[in-house]
Order: C-alpha cells, then structure tokens, then sequence
C-alpha cells in the first residue's frame, strides 16, 4: 500500500493521485457488493424462485412435468391431512414459544442480573449450551429413556409419591414432543436475553427503584424495554427452528403429530417434489410472516 | 428541632468480614451540603448508599427529619441518588426519563407535566425536554438526572461522585452551577468524592474520612487552616509534611525534635504532651523563600522563630500568575511552595539554593 | 513536492538544534463544506514542548492528526525535519502518537504492548532480543519496572498512561505527539503526571506537541502556547507572554483566569448596563461593542467608602459566594447587569477575607493591567 503511494508520488503531482485514489474507493465500493448479492442470488433467489415454480407442476404418481396447474394448491386447502399439518405447526409454535419465555426468562433474569461474578455467569451459560455438545437426534433420542412408561421422569415422580401408576401421556404424544422442543429451544432465548440483561448498568434499576418502583414495575419500565431487543433475537430463533420441525414429532411424538416438515418430508421421499413444493412454499410464507411481526416489535440493528 | 439528617455509630460489615464503615456519627442541618470526602476504599460511597437505602446498616441507625429509615427500602425513603454514571433510562427521552419518579408515585398527568417542566426550566432544559438523549453532551445528561432526582422533591438529594463522569474542563463550571443550584432550592446534598477540590469548592462542611472512620468534619477553611490528624493534612491542600516528637510546650507553640534540628509550630489538639510523635504539617502558602546567605542572618532565625532549612530549587512551575516551587530540602525531603509571580519575580529558578521560612503559628502540629 | 522521493524510510531522528523540525505551512483542512482548520501556519523546533490549547471543536485534534498522518490536509504543506510528509502515510514518518484513552492492546500483555512497534515498524525493526532490552529500557524510564507480565486490565489508569507513553517513545520518534494525555485521568494523578510528563520529555529531549483543553496544563507544561479559535491560531506565544497580554477575548477566554465583562466602548471609556470604566491607558478608544477584561488575581475586595487609589478602576457589586480551593480562595460577585466577576486570592500574597453573602462590596484593579477588546464574546 505504502510501496504504491510512494511510486506514484514520485510519478505524477499530488492532486492527481489524490483523485484517482478517490475514484478507485468509490468503484470498490460497489465491488464490495459483489460475493454477497452473488451468493444471495444463487443459494437463496433462485431455489426460492424455483420451488414457487415447481409448486405448479403437474404431479401424477410416478412423474411430474413442467405443465402449470392449480390442482397441488386446491389439494393442500382442501384435504385435511395437509391443512391441519399447517395449523398444528402454528399451534405446537405458539405453545412452544410461550413455553419457553415463561421458563426463559425468569432464568435469564437470574444469570444475568442476580449472578454478580463474570465467571459464574460464564458457567452458567455454558452449562445452558453444553446439550449441543451432542448431535440433534442424540438429544431427541435421549428424551425416549426419559418420558418412557418405565422412564426416568416417571421413576422419579413414583418415587416422590406425587403419582401412584406411571403416566402414560409423556412418550409418543404432543405432550412429549412438546417437552423435547421445548428443551432444546430453551437456550436460544435464555442466551441473548441475559446477554441484554448483564448489559444493563445496575445503577439504571436502582434508579428505578430511588424514584419509588417497586419489582412489578421495574420489570415492567425498565427490564422488559431494555432486554427486547434480546426477547425478540430470541422469539425468532426460536419461531424459525420451531416451524422448520420434522424430526422431533417424527421421534418423540411417534408420528402421531404432522408438521409442515414431516409433510415435505413425506412428499419429497415419495417424490412427489410439487407437493412438497406447495408446502415449503407455505411453510416460508408462514416464517417470513413470523419474521416480519417480530421485527416490527424492534428495530434490531438500531438497537443493538 | 431534628437535624435533615442524623446518623448515629452507623457501621457497615460485608459478609466476608471488611469493614466498610465504622461508629459513623454525622448531624446535617436543613439545606446544607456535605461531602464525604476519602481515597477509594474509604468507605464513602457505602455510607451514601446506605442513607440512600441501597445498603444496609449493620450497627446505628440513620434517621431523615427525625424518623428512623433503618428498614425502609429505597423506593419508600425521602432521597433521591444522583448516580456517577447517572443511571438515565436509555429508552425513554429526557422528559420520560424526569417524569418517570412522578408517573410511578401516579401523580395525574396534568401536575406531572407542570413539574417537570418547572424543575426543567430551573436547570436550562427545556429545549431538549422531547429529544431522546442519545446526542446530549455529559454536562446536559448529568442536568437531566439532576431533574430527574430533584423532581420528585426529596428531603435530601444523595450525589455520588456526580462530576466523576465529566471532563476537567466542564467540572469547575457545573461545579459552581451545583453549588447555586443548592443555595437556591435549599435542600440537603451530600456528596461523594474522592477529589479535594471538588469538596473544597462546593461543600459548607467535608466529612473525611479514613479506613470506613471519620478523620474530621469541618468547613474547607478549617480543614486547610486546621487539620486535625496527618491524615487530613495529607489528603487535603498541598502540604508539606516533616516528622518529629515533642521536647518543650509554650502555650500553643510546640518545640520538636526533627532530622532538620529543633523546628517551631502551633499545636491543634492542646492535649498532645510532650515526647508525643507528632506530624508538622506546613501549607505550602505558608512558606517564604530568602538567599541562601540569610539563613545565618539573626534577624530572620529571630523572626521566623528558628524555623529555617536550607533547601535547593528543584523545580519552577508557573501556572498563569500562580508559581509552584519544589525545593529539595538536605537531599532528603521536597517540599512545595506555591506563590505569586510578583512575589519573587523570577529570582528563584532551578538549581538556586535558598533557605525555606516560615512563622511558627502557621505550622501545625497534629499526632502522627 | 517530489523531495518524498529520497524514502521516507530514512527520516533521521532530531533536526539541528534550533531550526524548526515541524513546519505546518498554510493548512486548511475542510470536511464536505466545513472548514475546521484554516490558514495555519507554526514552526515547531527540535527538543521544544508545545501544548495546543482550545475548546472542543477548535481543530485542534485535527491539527494532530494531520501531522500524524491519519489524514491529509486539503491545502497546505506539513514538512518535518524540512521533508514535505503530505501523503506519506502515518507509519512512515517517523511521529509517535499517544491517543488520549490510551489505545492500548486489552489482549498483549504491558511488555508486548511496548514492544508491538518495534517489532512491527516498517524499518529499522528490532530482533526479539534487542526489542526486549529496549521494553526493558522504556519500563524504567516510565518507572514501571515489573510490569512487564501484567496485563494492560490489571493496571491502573495512570499505569495505562505510562505504557502508552513507553509504547510511543519506543519507537524514538522524532515527534511526539499527545492528544489530550491526562484527559482520561482523575485530579491528582493529573497533577503528578504533568510534573512526570515534563521531566521526561526534558530528559530524552525529544519534541513534544500536546493538545489539550485544559488551560492549566497548556500554561504549565509548554514552552510556547498555541491557542487555537475556530481553526485559526489566535496567538502562539510563551506562556508567560500569552498570559500577561492574551490577543483576544477569547485567548483570554481559553485561560480561564480573566473576568470578561461584556459592554462598549462610548467616549473614551467603556459602558456597561449600570457601569463605567476608563478605559486602559494605551486601549484603542474607537467606539463600538466591546470586553473588558482583567485577571482575577488582580482585583482587590474591599468594604464600600474606602479611598481609592491613584490609577485604579472600580466598581460596586454583589457578593455571591467563596470558592476555596486550597492556596486560593475565589470570591464570586454579580455585576449590576448580572455578569458573573470574580476575585481571586492567593494566600502567600493576600490575606483571604470574610464577605457577607448579599451584601454589595467595593471591587478595585490597577487601570493599567485591564485590556479592552473590540470584540464580543457570544
């Protein structure tokens, strides 16, 4: 860099060099866009564009061709194995999502707030994370020894006498699902909520709390605002992995709950790609819109 | 009548056994301001958050007008604390942020909106009362939780090093602003710091303190013209210190036994006997500085009552009208003196031997 | 122009004594449509300390960082050690920067940190061994001596100022240049690192240029003053000079010592709203808007009826309140119109005095150490 300027300093005056080097930066600008628009274009633009395409394909059993046709649309909204795997996904979603800010939150409160040491902090965190040290379907896996009738969890609570027969519900239902989802999501909203948190100057809340709030309300005024941002990180990562689902209602809900994933999943292992294609097509129609609500809540890059 | 603010063997121990404060005693009149004055560590800043409620006491009792406030938490005591990093609510905008005290207290919108902008006014914000205060410079942020703490009218207004966060340049001019402020609404401040010239310049009485203990309480002439341990005369003013014991007393005028020889000075506790360790404590005002020749001249041992070293300038600092001279006295101490440009001229540059003076009413002996 | 052509690889440190090492000829720097220095023109010689004195938004850290390096001016030529540098990046000039929050590396060690340009320079780069005498060298020098394994967060600010400082000279730059140094440090460590930071410099000899803001510093530590005024040097002169006859109302606004009465000048005297002076013996006397100025220190608080002397001027006003502040005392007053006054007094000269709050006293200065500038402050 230096080598050139000297070179050209010798070579020509000043001014000249002064605004060809300007140029140059405002021409490298634009090429700074280039890899990225390049990537977004290949990798997401065209499969998205793609699969809108294909959605109208003419599927029969064992072929499908390029005639456009309405008939996979129609059959998505009329039979219901296909729309209520729509509604369940919403539903397991909007439970899921819930579920996992009513245990989240008070935790993250707790590690970021009441935790005073750094490290400990860091502990606690990293013991939150330590489940992904596994593969996903390990992790699934492991819940069936746990809500199993003769599971771990029903072991326990036999033991502490609060249920005289095992419970039969925990495995290879919507309830057991549930619990595995929740489980692994959990630390996508417990993370960016007490990293918002821990930023809080302490002093903020003891202002709060000099001006005459009580707990109530410091929640209320001070916590909740200042940690959106991190709630709404959260309630994304959360939402997108949630409605991309198939593998844990395949394991852990022994198939008696359809998602919009296990419907592609089905589709695309039976070949059937314009089904799957109305489906996905739905399925990102359903996240963009999530997305997009959620952003409204805050405006990310302006706050973080 | 009952003091603002009385607190009696008030003591602080965390629970892994420091001692933050000790037998803290303090009574502060309606409508004075105090600073609590100390090195970090001193415990100053655990007494102000103790007042404010943040702490508890575990000996003493703080009572505010009379009332013992011991087991009220901060949101029901009559203080306000105007914090060092001054602990705005970032998303909320000036007016939110001052209004917030009220809306908690649900004082109706109406006086809400009256107050805040009378307390605005007072403090020359009005033209920034809706903007968020992402823009504003560390002097207008610090004005906001000055309104933001004073709205809400407290008996006493707690301050933690509330210049601490501000440039130098800004200090001196909100420093004066405070202080009228103060006189104006008449309410109680005590203050925290840790930088003399900030207690010095705003505070009717300093508190210093020590090791979690109290040095000395008194109005700044009295703690520069009176310190009352080597503590004080070290942490405040630029004094100069020198070692020694009581051989003879003569009224209030000691005689010590130092390295130097036998040296002069007034005693402030009357108390100390002799072959008490004393520290002299010396102001740098106090000085006089004379040719090397004149330590033999009679007339001058006579006047300054044998208080005469031979000293070297080390060092000529002049600030504007103000020159500081370090003088190196017998190689092994340097003591400063500071004084007007049209005192000496420039007779006494680097390098000079002089001999140091001074009056032996202007020294203080205090127990070392 | 074209002298660059020798290498700026082979700046030789010092100038010859005397002659200036830095010379900043007629710089103008603009931002869009914004000029922030203009006209600026200043010798500096080798081995002097000069402090550049200004309120925020003077130019004067962009003056810095013009001679630096960090950007080049839009008119103008910056030579240093008579080689004009406009276009030669920082790391070639052979000028050392502290920056004022010290921009050390959180995650190098005090050692490494010191050592970083050394190692890293575009010429004359040491060899580990001799990197590590010279770290040793520099920690003396700053009297940091067995800190070199601590980490840059488990030291203290003033430490941090220290190995900013050592990081710099390193490097034995043949400029060394600080941005507001002790801006980040509290009031007593301020005090014993402007003493440090002179002895140091006078030891190694080296030229130092120091922006600050604050006046106390600008007026102890330099052998000359510039006091920069929206981008334009209003006066560079010693400190002693600058401070017996500051140029303009707002040089003697800078120092921060001067009472500067606004009013006008009307028949020979200078007005105000409820005043009059005469004006100083040698002052312009041509009518128009004005400031008065006198040093704080020059001004006598005495009770009302007593005798002025021969060749002083006077006025009544009202007693507000005292600032102690160790050596001196500062007495505010009110002036009838409202502007603040102030008499300062230092206890080796003058006896403090007791004034009532409220009450009105009698202020008096010799006439001829007052100024009057035809100019207003806003």
């Amino acid at each position: 860099m230096s080598k050139r300027g000297m070179v050209e300093t010798r070579a020509g005056s000043e001014k000249a060099r002064r605004r060809r080097s300007s140029l140059i930066g405002r021409m490298a600008r634009y090429w700074q866009l280039v890899p990225g628009s390049a990537w977004m274009i290949l990798f997401l633009i065209t499969p998205l564009l793609m699969m809108i395409y294909v959605s109208f394909w003419t599927q029969t059993s064992y072929d499908i061709k390029p005639v456009l046709t309405l008939d996979n649309w129609q059959a998505f909204f009329t039979q219901s194995v296909y729309y209520s795997a729509l509604w369940n996904t919403i539903r397991v979603w909007l439970i899921v999502l819930t579920a996992t800010f009513v245990i989240a939150v008070p935790v993250a409160i707790y590690i970021g707030l009441f935790v005073r040491s750094n490290t400990v902090q860091t502990v606690l965190l990293v013991l939150a994370i330590i489940p992904f040290w596994t593969s996903f379907l390990v992790r699934i896996v492991a819940w069936k020894p746990m809500l199993g009738q003769h599971g771990a969890l029903n072991i326990l609570l036999m033991k502490a006498h609060l249920v005289t027969e095992p419970l039969s519900f925990l495995l290879y239902t919507e309830v057991g699902m549930i619990i595995g989802m929740i489980q692994i999501y959990l630390v996508f909203v417990v993370g960016p909520v007490t990293f918002m948190l821990s930023r809080i100057d302490p002093s903020v809340i003891e202002a709060a709390r000099d001006l005459g709030a009580g707990t109530g309300r410091i929640f209320k005024d001070i916590l909740l605002p200042l940690s959106r941002p991190g709630l709404v990180t959260g309630a994304i990562f959360v939402s997108v992995l949630v409605l991309g689902e198939f593998a844990t209602p395949a394991s852990l809900s022994g198939r008696k709950v359809n998602l919009l994933g296990n419907v592609i999943v089905t589709q695309v292992g039976s070949l059937k790609w314009a089904f799957a294609s109305v489906a996905g097509v739905v399925l990102t129609v359903v996240i963009a819109l999530v997305i997009v609500g959620l952003l409204r809540i805050t405006d990310l890059r302006k706050e973080v | 009548m009952a003091y603002d603010l009385e607190l009696s063997h008030v003591a602080k121990v965390f629970e892994n056994g420091t001692v933050a404060v000790d037998d803290f005693n303090l009574q502060v009149d309606k409508g004075e301001f105090i600073a609590l004055l100390g090195p970090s560590g001193c415990g100053k800043t655990t007494t102000l958050r103790m007042i404010g409620g943040f702490e508890d006491p575990t000996g003493g009792t703080i009572a505010i007008r009379g009332r013992v406030v011991n087991d009220l938490p901060p949101e029901r005591r009559p203080t306000s604390m105007i914090f060092q990093s001054y602990a705005l609510f970032p998303h909320m905008n000036v007016r939110q942020n001052i209004e917030y005290g009220l809306v908690v207290k649900k004082v109706p919108q109406k006086e809400r909106r009256a107050r805040a902008d009378d307390i605005m006014e007072k403090l020359d914000l009005t033209g920034i009362a809706d903007g968020a205060f992402d823009g504003l410079s560390g002097g207008q942020r610090q004005r906001v939780a000055l309104a933001r703490g004073l709205v809400v009218e407290p008996d006493i207004l707690l301050l933690d090093e509330p210049l601490g966060a501000l440039d130098a340049d800004l200090r001196k001019r909100i420093q004066t602003e405070l202080r009228y402020l103060q006189k104006s609404l008449g309410i109680t401040f005590v203050f925290v710091t840790h930088a003399q010239s900030e207690a010095l310049a705003m505070a009717d009485r300093i508190v210093v303190m020590n090791n979690g203990r109290i040095e000395q309480v008194a109005e700044p002439e009295v703690l520069y013209t009176r310190p009352r341990t080597g503590f004080v005369a070290r942490f405040i003013g630029r004094n100069s210190i020198i070692v020694g014991t009581i051989t003879a007393r003569d009224g209030d005028i000691a005689t010590l036994h130092t390295e130097f020889g036998p040296l002069r000075g007034r005693l402030v506790e009357e108390d100390l006997p002799v072959g008490s360790s004393v520290d002299f404590v010396i102001p740098s005002e106090v000085m006089e500085l004379y040719p090397e020749a004149s330590a033999q001249d009679p007339a001058v041992r006579d006047m300054y009552g044998g208080n005469v070293l031979l000293g070297k300038i080390r060092a000529e600092t002049v600030v504007g009208s103000l020159v500081v001279y370090e003088v190196d006295i017998c190689e092994t101490i340097t003591v400063e003196l500071e004084s007007h440009v049209d005192k000496y001229g420039r007779a006494f540059a680097a390098g000079t031997p002089v001999c140091v003076t001074w009056l032996p009413s202007d020294g203080h002996v205090v127990s070392a | 122009m074209a002298t660059v052509a020798a290498g700026a690889a082979q700046v030789e440190p010092g100038g010859a004594p005397g002659q200036p090492l830095l010379q900043v000829r007629n710089v103008t720097q603009c931002y869009g449509d914004k000029v922030v220095l203009r006209n600026v023109d200043l010798d500096v010689c080798a081995g002097e300390y000069v402090t550049v004195l200004g309120p925020s938004g003077s130019g004067k850290s962009v003056l810095l960082r013009l001679i630096a390096g960090f950007e080049d001016p839009t008119e103008g030529e910056i030579d240093i050690g008579g080689r004009n540098m406009v276009g030669v990046p920082a790391h070639l000039r052979n000028v050392g920067l502290v920056f004022q929050n010290f921009a050390l590396f959180p995650h190098l060690k005090v050692g490494d940190n010191i050592a970083y340009g050394l190692r890293n320079r575009a010429y004359n780069r040491l060899s580990a061994g001799a990197a590590d005498r010279k770290v040793d060298e520099m920690l003396e020098l700053v009297g940091l001596e067995g800190l070199k394994d601590r980490r840059v967060n488990q030291i203290s600010g003033g430490q941090r100022q220290r190995v900013a400082l050592a990081r710099t000279l390193a490097t034995d730059p043949q400029i060394v240049l600080l941005d507001e140094p002790l801006g980040a440090l509290d009031a007593n460590l301020r005090a014993s690192m402007k003493v440090e930071l002179r002895k140091l410099q006078t030891r190694l000899g080296a030229t130092f240029v120091h922006v600050t803001g604050n006046e106390e510093e600008a007026l102890a530590m330099a052998d000359r003053i510039i006091v920069l005024e929206r981008g334009q040097i209003a006066q560079f002169d010693a400190p002693e000079k600058v401070f017996a006859r500051p140029k303009t109302a707002h040089v003697a606004f800078a120092l921060s010592r001067f009472n500067l009465v606004g009013g006008r000048v009307e028949g020979g005297a200078f007005v105000g709203d409820g005043f009059s002076f005469p004006m100083p013996p040698g002052e312009s006397a041509a009518a128009g808007p004005a400031t008065y100025c006198v040093g704080y220190d020059r001004v006598d608080v005495e009770e009302i009826g007593t005798p002025l002397p021969e060749g002083y001027s006077s006025i009544v006003c009202k007693h507000v309140s005292h600032e102690y502040s160790g050596a001196t005392v500062t007495y505010l007053f009110d002036l009838p119109d409202g502007q603040h006054f102030e008499a300062q007094y230092h206890l080796h000269h003058r006896k403090a005095k007791r004034l009532e709050g409220g009450t009105d006293y009698l202020l008096w200065w010799p006439a001829n150490k007052a100024f009057v500038y035809l100019e207003v402050m806003e």
